[in-house]
């Protein structure tokens, strides 16, 4: 799962970031409001870590505007503000939650969890298909009651593909997901990936679309 | 016109602000605490410490901030005002700036022999000190800081150049907003200091303005304050008009 994180403190930004990386999210780190609405209106981010006081253009602008353009990305909102009249302002600009400064990072995680898990129109937290469940939480990997030994690369490119069943992820989608903008990668790491899930992984879950990339049917028989 | 005493006056917007500057320096100590809490590799935990330390650096610092703020009063600070001679209280500012580095600093000391300004001495020694600290703070690992002095009709002109990269036109209002802090600039700044300098002017009924430094490169802040003979005249001539 890719989080863009927008925070203009060196130190919390930092923070934020190890604390998501080690969670096996890929993180793209900006620091001013206006390159982050240029990064939201031009790039797929499964969920945003947006900062309110920001260089260049307030969260709350940038909120604003895409929401404006139909934007739907999931946004938790920090703000060094707690007042009520500022978490109300803030969920109205289309914020899908707040965090008041200071925050617990277990808080901020489980938070994350529940936000795309709601993105993804499921109550449920664990993710099933079928006989195989996976738990953005302790990430782990169960089939047939059995534990599914994955890499975190593993475990987030089959995160990403069962909580888009039914949609075509093209290769550039899932590397970025995979991978942000830091990492120079291979040109056939997503390949690679999904080659090692299908040996471990009984039955055909991952379909190749010739030419696009790969999906997860909706329904499996 | 602004009302120079306004901005000390509403402490509860300051505290507010204050608070509200505190959060973030919290926040991050507190979520490196955590990770190097859940951290098993010692040398992560050591730089995650290290950052904490320095998200602590700077809550000390805004608390010292905050300090020296409430214990400036308007009225008693313009009824204090007295004749500064400039240059020596530089002179003993550098002093006190080496003693502190452990080190020779280079700060050059070019205010002319008998400027004075009008002004209460605890305000001027805190302008001066917070202008010191953030260009030798934000000028890079060899700092070199030029300080000059000139009298300009009713005023004098001080200014302080550093060598550093300076700040861009866009961001210099910004930075004299109470709390703002430019980023990625690396250091532990309270983001109060320039705007807490602009305020202690504006009181003195003076002024605070950012310009390029010397050849287009680093920043010098300019600061105006009342020479001391137009304020003698001044009153003198209210005397006579009394």
């Amino acid at each position: 799962m890719r989080v863009l994180l927008v925070e203009d403190d060196d130190l919390l930004g930092k923070g934020i970031r190890a604390g998501l990386s080690q969670e096996g999210y890929t993180v793209d780190w900006l620091r001013d409001g206006q390159s982050a609405e240029f990064a939201l209106m031009n790039e797929h981010f499964d969920i945003v870590v947006l900062d309110i006081g920001l260089p260049k253009r307030d969260g709350l602008e940038v909120l604003k505007n895409i929401r404006a353009k139909a934007i739907k990305v999931p946004v938790i909102v920090l703000s060094a503000r707690e007042q009520i009249s500022d978490r109300i302002t803030g969920l109205d600009a289309g914020a899908d939650d707040y965090l008041p400064k200071p925050f617990d990072l277990n808080e901020l995680l489980a938070r994350l969890r529940s936000l795309l898990r709601r993105s993804s129109g499921r109550a449920d937290p664990l993710i099933r298909y079928g006989e195989l469940q996976l738990d953005p939480a302790s990430h782990s990997v169960y089939q047939d009651g059995k534990r599914v030994n994955i890499s975190p690369r593993e475990f987030a490119l089959l995160h990403k593909l069962l909580e888009s069943t039914g949609r075509v992820m093209s290769r550039e989608q899932l590397s970025q997901s995979l991978y942000g903008w830091d990492t120079e990668i291979d040109s056939n790491a997503v390949e690679v990936h999904v080659h090692n899930l299908r040996k471990k992984l009984d039955g055909d879950i991952i379909r190749t679309v010739r030419g696009v990339g790969y999906m997860v049917d909706r329904v499996q028989a | 016109m602004k009302d120079p005493i306004a901005p000390f006056q509403s402490e509860q917007r300051f505290s507010a602000d204050v608070a509200h500057e505190l959060r973030t320096p919290i926040a991050a100590s507190r979520v490196l605490a955590q990770l190097a809490l859940a951290s098993q590799d010692i040398n992560l935990c050591h730089d995650y410490l290290k950052d904490i330390l320095k998200g602590l650096d700077r809550t000390s610092l805004i608390i010292s901030q905050i300090q020296l703020v409430t214990g400036i009063h308007p009225e008693q600070v313009l009824k204090s005002r007295t004749d500064i001679v400039l240059r020596p209280m530089l002179a003993s500012l550098v002093q006190e700036f080496t003693l502190i580095a452990g080190k020779k600093l280079n700060i050059e000391n070019l205010i002319p022999e008998g400027i004075t300004v009008f002004a209460n001495e605890g305000c001027l020694l805190i302008v001066l000190r917070n202008l010191l600290d953030n260009a030798l703070r934000y000028s890079g690992a060899e700092p070199y800081i030029t300080v000059m002095a000139e009298k300009q009709d009713e005023h004098v002109l001080i200014s302080v150049t550093d060598q550093g990269p300076g700040i861009a036109p866009e961001f210099r209002s910004r930075v004299l907003e109470r709390g703002y802090r430019k980023p990625g600039t690396g250091q532990s700044g309270s983001g109060l200091g320039l705007s807490i300098v602009a305020e202690i002017c504006a009181l003195h009924g003076g002024s605070l303005s950012l310009r390029d430094g010397i050849g287009g490169k680093g920043l010098k802040v300019l600061i105006s304050l009342n020479s001391t003979n137009t304020i003698r005249a001044q009153s003198k001539q209210t005397e006579k008009m009394c």
